[in-house]
């Protein structure tokens, strides 16, 4: 019980700190919007000539995921300074335990890539963005999507610990979460891909949320994609998690006397 | 003019000391070649039909490197003003012009090493300069002025801020719209009709139309022209925004 508790009121102070910061705010729901136009603008055309549909089916599930992805170097950054700033070692004074440290930051940053991603959703629907689907696949939608944004929060969280300073956290992680959308099926179908590349593209994460979430909003068969993507989210978040864990109680160890 | 020179030779040498780590190849060798072959896996068979794309494509990584150039300059300078290097420097005897040459020199030669890499990769994949000697030059000059005269806009918002952070995600806003609605990645016919005249007179298509008319060979007044006018109003204004900038600095 007091795990959860102390998990709540963790994950409320990583929404609040957040909420604190009026620029990143801004920044962090401006750019997603802004991916989303310009790629409507600039990827239109060239996608449906390539491969018939409507683009904003692919596109709306994958921005939305974007926010999670764009988001992932700003969260690594926030788990790194906490790691470093002196709270942590405030709150080992404390007795909180360990794994609501971590759950609450993961918990916390995952609420605030939901809000951002609804953000997108409410901007896309006016552009030609519909669902097609019942209730149950609608909530599907919601589903898949939180397992995905969770799946990178772990992985921020994994980074923030791992990295030994913020630049070493943009560095290596900036160019990876920058591929692992490029990269997906959200972008340009599977097809428009080198063949030599569309065995990674059909592997990506991104690509089997955003399979799941076309397919959950727009029908067709569910079976596969969603499976897919709910396996290999689940799964990832699970190491990430587990490694995270991991580097967090090796650091506490080294530094308790 | 020479204490101005001296002190900017100085602080150039500390600026290029900084770098001196392993992030920094990352950062010059690595991050250009991700997005040289992360954006060709996504564009090459779209664009196949409307483009030579091994001719058009090179040259707008080389303009995304340098727009990319500019932001971390602004990172840099917000980071030396959070810790009162900015401050220091100004209550010394040294000319205000200094400063900023330093940073502008060394994130310029920067930019062409991470530009040669773009145009090596090109080469690789059957990118040509099909001018000569001086349309090649022609090429050089115009990217590194371009990275030049957007990071002197770029120093005079990283000197307002103390945020290294802020004022870089900050860019990023800019630039995805600039960078994107231009002729750098998709072809003009292949936009929608209503955007076309912001793309056709933006200043990130007439640099990259430049660069692409040197590299082909058959670059015309008109396009020279454009780039020209394009960089000479920017370096005005950033020039003039720049000093300013460092000259009010707390």
């Amino acid at each position: 019980m007091t795990a959860v508790r102390e998990t709540w009121i963790l994950a409320r102070r990583t929404v609040l700190r957040f909420g604190r910061s009026p620029e990143l705010v801004v920044s962090s729901v401006a750019f997603p919007l802004l991916l989303l136009v310009i790629q409507l603008v600039v990827f239109r055309h060239l996608v449906e000539e390539f491969a018939g549909g409507n683009y904003l089916d692919r596109l709306t599930p994958a921005v939305m995921l974007a926010t999670a992805i764009f988001s992932l170097p700003v969260n690594a950054v926030g788990f790194f300074s906490d790691l470093h700033d002196g709270i942590l070692s405030r709150f080992r004074s404390m007795s909180i335990s360990r794994g609501a440290f971590l759950a609450g930051r993961v918990l916390g940053d995952t609420a605030r890539i939901a809000a951002t991603a609804g953000c997108v959703l409410a901007v896309a629907v006016p552009l030609g963005f519909s669902f097609t689907t019942s209730l149950p696949s609608v909530l599907g939608f919601a589903g898949v999507f939180l397992s995905g944004a969770l799946m990178f929060s772990w992985l921020a969280v994994f980074a923030g610990a791992l990295s030994s300073s913020i630049e070493a956290v943009h560095s290596t992680f900036g160019p990876l979460v920058l591929l692992a959308y490029f990269w997906s099926s959200g972008f340009i179908p599977v097809a428009a891909f080198p063949g030599i590349l569309q065995p990674v593209v059909r592997a990506n994460p991104v690509s089997a949320v955003q399979s799941a979430m076309t397919a959950l909003s727009q029908g067709g068969g569910l079976m596969r994609p969603v499976t897919y993507a709910v396996c290999s989210t689940a799964g990832l978040s699970l190491v990430f998690a587990l490694l995270a864990r991991h580097i967090f109680d090796r650091r506490g160890r080294a530094e308790t006397p | 003019m020479t204490g101005t020179l001296h002190a900017a030779g100085t602080l150039a040498r500390r600026n290029v000391l900084l770098l001196a780590n392993p992030r920094f190849l990352s950062v010059v060798f690595v991050v250009p070649l991700v997005f040289f072959v992360g954006f060709a896996a996504v564009l090459h068979k779209l664009l196949n039909p409307l483009v030579d794309f091994a001719m058009f494509f090179p040259p707008a990584i080389v303009v995304q490197v340098a727009m990319d150039s500019a932001i971390t300059t602004a990172f840099f300078l917000a980071g030396d003003r959070r810790d009162g290097i900015v401050a220091r420097l100004r209550s010394m005897p040294i000319s205000s012009l200094a400063f900023p040459l330093a940073r502008l020199g060394v994130d310029a030669s920067r930019f062409a090493v991470s530009a040669t890499v773009v145009v090596c990769a090109g080469l690789v994949v059957g990118f040509r300069f099909e001018g000569g000697v001086l349309r090649t030059l022609g090429f050089a000059a115009i990217a590194v002025w371009f990275t030049l005269a957007l990071s002197a806009l770029t120093s005079a918002i990283g000197l307002r801020s103390d945020d290294p952070e802020t004022v870089s995600s900050n860019l990023y806003l800019p630039y995805l719209p600039l960078l994107t609605l231009s002729t750098a990645f998709v072809p003009i016919s292949a936009f929608p009709r209503a955007v076309e005249p912001v793309v056709r007179n933006s200043p990130v298509s007439a640099v990259v139309q430049a660069l692409r008319g040197f590299s082909a060979g058959d670059i015309t007044g008109v396009t020279l022209g454009r780039a020209v006018g394009w960089l000479a109003l920017l370096s005005v204004v950033g020039g003039v925004a720049v000093v300013r900038a460092f000259r009010r600095a707390p």
